[in-house]
This record gives structure tokens, C-alpha cells and sequence, in this order.
């Protein structure tokens, strides 16, 4: 009997392949094996590197690349041509997609075209003994999780972003890469007129990726000036807790907690904040980094990373150096 | 340029109430009669549609597929500004997925003129996101999703649409009628209808049509099996420095190379240290792209 084929659909980013694409496939590779079955991925993108960094710790069976500076654009009618055409000929019994919003886009165009179940955004999947897939995914607004069974091959899941984390494997794999030929691109009736890119200064919160928080501890205006600074040098969106808001240094729109905003990032560092709950319920973050003058500061609890000291000197010299590494990169040209 | 649009709307549990487990479903604890609402991102394309009908003159039909009760949400509907309703009634203890609810509607709208059809990109309780564009594939018609402003071009007859992407990023997209258009939950609100200028309607303004449960089994794709709450997974998350040798990161992996200090949680030191600390923190967490 042929072996059952998981096909998992990656994403391109500048550096190669998106983190969740990491994630994909190592869901991609559990299921496959619950299932005694190949893993494959498939990768549209444009000007795709070789090889591409990190992906000999992540085994599959195949991959797949489909390279054409038409998947620079948000292109949703030609993610649903090419893959519908490359799951005719695969055959796989499960396709797996990242939901993002690109994914969340075509998964279900695709679905349709290859009448394939489709459950969307969820956080984990399986396959029991007898191979029967079932899908878990949050619901009623992250206060459930409901696990729903799917009936049938081919299945079609969308896993969210981020719940997985990257571990890589110990030992690089060698893949056996197949570039396939786009030929035929039939007109979209959608068409991409502008990519705005946002900008850490003026996006919503809610939106942002990486944070950087000041609470009373900053206390005056130089104070605010080096959070500013070393928000522009980091990239970053500049929030505040209740006491900064009511302070006049930051706008209402900008205040994180249980009645202000409620933020996801990578990054959220906490300058002068004591980390009181009201605060912290509202951060979402792998990397919560703390300064603070006072060592039995709440947000110690729950820093990944705290420092005691004062920001007033701290961030000077931290500005300092994240400009260096910023010359050292523009002269080495980016990458070496 | 527009004629005709279609909103599709959905009534949900009203989460404000509190949800337990039942069985392996969420029902509503005592109350006698589930508080249900309109979602909100489709009463944001509603509005929407309203604004539209009044630049172009257009029609608004808003249709539903549920049980009686949407007749409440539907009567709301027409009574904000919509010209016609019509209720897909389904058995009151009726069970749907998103395909089989899309399928259904299709074959409905199969048989109406449309140019725009609007919905929500989400409702807040089941989450997926699947039934608009599900719906866009069916009808075979092109999508934007997730949508935040809506500009419709009068030269070319086409629609511009901004969607979000991540972090704060948008993409402008142009589509050729007729089209399928999901609102985001964070759609730009412009319109606003005054409650006291809502008209009172009666039940007989609804069109009728029943769906059996026959026709909504036939066409579910995924079943629900059971609910808990929320259990995360453990993440993974062992860093592999890639500055390394393909030979040392394996050594590495296997725990034969010489253990690194594991730095102290809470760290104390003169600003220079504490600088360098973070910009090791950043590094070690693939925060910044420093090389």
C-alpha cells in the first residue's frame, strides 16, 4: 500500500523560511509519523537561496520549490493554481499550512477546489492508530479549546503561528530539492497595488512586535527620550503602564494592561515598571525584560530577564550600543 | 456600478454570559434561552453596505442561515437600513459546520444577482475565518479578506480594498465585480445610524426559506468532538547558535562539549555590564538580526 504523503506548505521570508514554517514542519513530521507515512514540503517564493539557512535540521522526504517573482505579491488565485495542480499530482492525504494571513487566505480557496475538509488556526493536530485525524483549535474567544475530528483524505489544517517554538534536530539532513516549473500563470482578478509596510512609530499595539514600556520609574522628560531612542533603534512601538498614561507621557491608546491594550510581542521590555498584574494581564511575551532600581520589583517575578539598576544610565549605554551593531552592519553590508 | 450586495450575518452565544462545558458542547449556564448577538464584524460590513447602497443607489439583502431566533438579528438588520432579509431556517437544535453553512448559502445566492457580497472575516466564538471565503470559492467569485477600508473605483468599475498583513503591514488590493470582501474585527467604522431612526419591523418582512437537517448533514465535513479548556502545549525551544560549526552545534546538541554559564535571571551591574547583558539577551532570543 502506498504510504500516506503530508504535505506541508511553507512560507518565504527574507532570510529564507519563516519561523512558522520551521514550526510546520516539525508538526508536519509527528504527524507523518503517527500515520507511518512521507513528509513533504513545498516552498513559492521568489529568488529562493541555496541552500536555504537551517533547513538541513528540519527533515522531509521532499521538497518542493516553485520560484517565481509572481509569489512576491499577494497572490491568493495563483497559491491556489499551482498548489491544486501539485496536489493532483502528489496526491498527499494531508496538507498542512501555517495561518497566517496569507494561508488563511488560500487554504480555504484550495480547499474548495480539491473538496478537501479544512479546519483553520489551530494548535495542534494528530492522527490515532487506526489514522483518524483530529484537530484542536482555541474557541469562544481563547476561553476553550475544542477538538474536532475530520472526516476522510485528503484533510486540510491550518496551524497558528508561534504555539509550537523551534527545536531543531541533531543531526543535518540532506533533502532531495525538485525546483518545478511554473509555466503557466493564468491573470489573477485580484491585483496587488501597494505593500505598506507599518511603522513601529505610529501602528496600533495590538499590532506590534516589539515593545518597549515605560512605567513611573521613568519619571521625567530625558527620562522618555531614551525610551524614545531606543525604541527608533530597536525598531520598537513605545507603550506605557496607568501611572506613565496619567503622567501625560503617554497617549491613552498607548497604555498596556487589563483596561488598556493587550499586547503579543517577542519582545517587551518594561523600563521602570513595577509589574503589578493589571499591567502584566494585558503582556504577551516569550521575552519580558525588565529595569528597575527596585530589586523586589513585582515584574521580577516574571521577567525572563530582569536587571536592577537605573534606566537613566542603563539605556544610554544600551543606545549606544545598538547603533554601533546598526554601523557595523551597514558597513559589513547586512549579512557577511 | 453596484446593484446589488449581499451581507451575510451570523448570530452567536453571547460570550458576556457565562459558558460552560455541557457534554462536549459550550452552552450558556442558567439561562432558560440562549442570549444570543449579532457578530460584530458583520454588523461592521452591514454598515458598511448601508453606505454603499447610499453612493450607489444599491440594494442590501442580508441573509442568515440559523434557527428561529435569527429572526431577531435579521429584523435588526432591516431595521438599520437593509432592504430585504432572508432566513435560511434550520432546525432549532441544528448542527453546522463551516463548509456545510457555506454550501447552503451558495445555494441560495447561486440564484440572486450580486456585485458585492459582505461578511465578517471571523465570528468571535467558533474562530475560523472559513465561511467567507469558502463561500467566494463555491460561487466561484474573487476574495479580499480581512479588510479594513473599502474604496470602490468608479473609473474602472473595480474595488480597492486594504487588508491587514502582520506587524502593522497592509497590502491595497484591486478586485473586479462581483467580489467577496470579509471585514476585519479592526474595519474603520465610518457610517453610523442613530437608534431612534431604527424602524419598527414585523416578523412577516423576513423571507423564508427551511434548510432540513438532511441538507446541513449531508455537506458537514468536520464534526466537533469534544471541549476542554485551554491546555498549551509545552513549546519547544532549544536555541542552536548557528555562528557555530555544523560539528559543534552537534556536540553541542548532544551535551559533550563544554557547558556555557547559564546566565543569572536577575542580573545587577554597572550600565556598561547591563548594556551588554541585553544585547547578549537580544542575541540569544533572535530578536535582532546582529551579526
Amino acid at each position: 500500500m502506498e504510504k500516506k504523503i503530508v504535505l506541508t506548505i511553507l512560507e518565504q521570508c527574507d532570510q529564507g523560511i519563516r519561523p512558522c514554517s520551521f514550526e510546520l514542519l516539525q508538526d508536519g513530521l509527528q504527524l507523518a509519523k503517527q500515520l507511518d507515512g512521507l513528509l513533504y514540503a513545498v516552498l513559492p517564493g521568489s529568488d529562493i537561496p541555496d541552500p536555504i539557512p537551517d533547513l538541513e535540521f528540519f527533515p522531509a522526504d521532499q521538497i518542493i520549490l516553485m520560484d517565481h517573482p509572481e509569489f512576491n505579491n499577494f497572490n491568493t488565485e495563483l497559491m491556489v493554481e499551482q498548489l491544486g495542480n501539485l496536489i493532483q499530482e502528489v496526491n498527499p492525504a494531508v496538507i498542512l499550512a501555517s495561518a497566517t494571513p496569507l494561508g488563511k487566505d488560500f487554504t480555504p480557496r484550495l480547499a474548495v477546489a480539491i473538496n478537501s475538509p479544512i479546519i483553520a488556526d489551530c494548535v495542534m493536530v494528530e492522527a490515532d492508530a487506526q489514522g483518524n485525524l483530529s484537530a484542536i483549535k482555541p474557541t469562544h474567544q481563547e476561553n476553550f479549546y475544542t477538538t474536532y475530528s475530520l472526516e476522510g483524505f485528503p484533510a486540510m489544517i491550518s496551524l497558528r503561528p508561534g504555539i509550537l517554538g523551534i527545536e531543531h534536530a541533531p543531526h543535518p539532513h540532506t533533502h532531495t530539492f525538485i525546483r518545478r516549473q511554473i509555466t503557466t500563470i493564468n491573470q489573477s482578478n485580484i491585483t496587488q497595488i501597494a505593500y505598506e509596510k507599518g511603522d513601529p512609530k505610529t501602528l496600533d499595539l495590538r499590532e506590534a512586535d516589539l515593545i518597549i514600556s515605560g512605567g513611573s520609574g521613568v519619571s521625567d522628560h530625558k527620562g522618555w527620550s531614551l525610551i524614545s531612542k531606543t525604541a527608533d533603534l530597536l525598531g520598537a512601538s513605545i507603550g506605557g503602564s496607568r501611572p506613565a498614561v496619567d503622567q501625560g507621557f503617554v497617549t491613552r491608546d498607548r497604555m498596556v494592561g487589563q483596561t488598556g491594550k493587550s499586547v503579543k510581542t517577542r519582545l517587551y521590555l518594561a523600563a521602570g515598571i513595577s509589574g503589578v498584574y493589571y499591567h502584566l494581564r494585558g503582556v504577551d511575551t516569550d521575552n519580558l525584560v525588565a529595569i528597575n532600581t527596585d530589586k523586589f520589583a513585582p515584574i521580577f517575578n516574571d521577567a525572563k530577564l530582569g536587571i536592577v539598576g537605573n534606566l537613566h544610565e542603563i539605556l544610554p549605554a544600551f543606545n549606544n550600543k545598538l547603533e554601533s551593531a546598526q554601523s557595523n552592519q551597514n558597513k559589513t553590508g547586512g549579512k557577511a | 456600478m453596484i446593484n446589488h450586495i449581499l451581507v451575510c450575518v451570523k448570530q452567536i452565544l453571547d460570550t458576556n454570559h457565562d459558558l460552560v462545558i455541557s457534554g462536549n458542547q459550550i452552552v450558556q449556564s442558567g439561562e432558560e434561552r440562549p442570549i444570543a448577538l449579532t457578530n460584530p464584524s458583520d454588523l461592521n460590513a452591514l454598515e458598511k453596505a448601508i453606505e454603499l447602497k447610499k453612493q450607489f443607489g444599491a440594494q442590501v439583502i442580508v441573509i442568515s442561515l440559523g434557527n428561529a431566533q435569527v429572526s431577531n438579528s435579521l429584523k435588526y438588520c432591516l431595521a438599520r437600513g437593509a432592504d430585504q432579509a432572508i432566513h435560511l431556517q434550520t432546525p432549532e437544535d441544528f448542527e453546522s459546520d463551516s463548509w456545510s453553512t457555506a454550501f447552503n448559502l451558495s445555494k441560495m445566492i447561486k440564484s440572486m444577482p450580486f456585485d458585492l457580497i459582505l461578511c465578517g472575516e471571523k465570528n468571535i466564538n467558533s474562530n475560523s475565518g472559513l465561511v467567507g471565503p469558502l463561500l467566494a470559492g463555491m460561487l466561484n467569485i474573487p476574495q479580499i479578506t480581512s479588510v479594513i477600508e473599502i474604496h470602490p473605483q468608479i473609473k474602472t468599475k473595480t474595488i480597492q480594498a486594504r487588508r491587514l498583513l502582520e506587524k502593522g503591514d497592509r497590502v491595497l488590493l484591486e478586485g473586479k465585480l462581483p467580489l467577496m470582501i470579509t471585514i476585519s474585527p479592526m474595519f474603520i467604522q465610518t457610517g453610523y445610524v442613530a437608534v431612534n431612526r431604527l424602524r419598527k419591523i414585523s416578523d412577516d418582512e423576513i423571507i423564508r426559506h427551511q434548510v432540513s437537517s438532511k441538507a446541513l448533514l449531508e455537506n458537514k465535513k468536520v464534526s466537533s468532538k469534544s471541549v476542554s479548556f485551554p491546555k498549551p502545549r509545552v513549546k519547544k525551544g532549544k536555541k542552536v547558535d548557528t555562528k557555530l560549526s555544523a560539528s559543534d552545534r552537534m556536540k553541542m546538541m548532544m551535551g559533550t562539549s563544554k557547558k556555557k554559564e547559564a546566565p543569572s535571571k536577575i542580573f545587577i551591574g554597572t550600565p556598561e555590564e547591563a548594556a551588554n547583558r541585553l544585547m547578549d539577551f537580544l542575541h540569544e532570543n533572535d530578536i535582532l538580526d546582529l551579526k
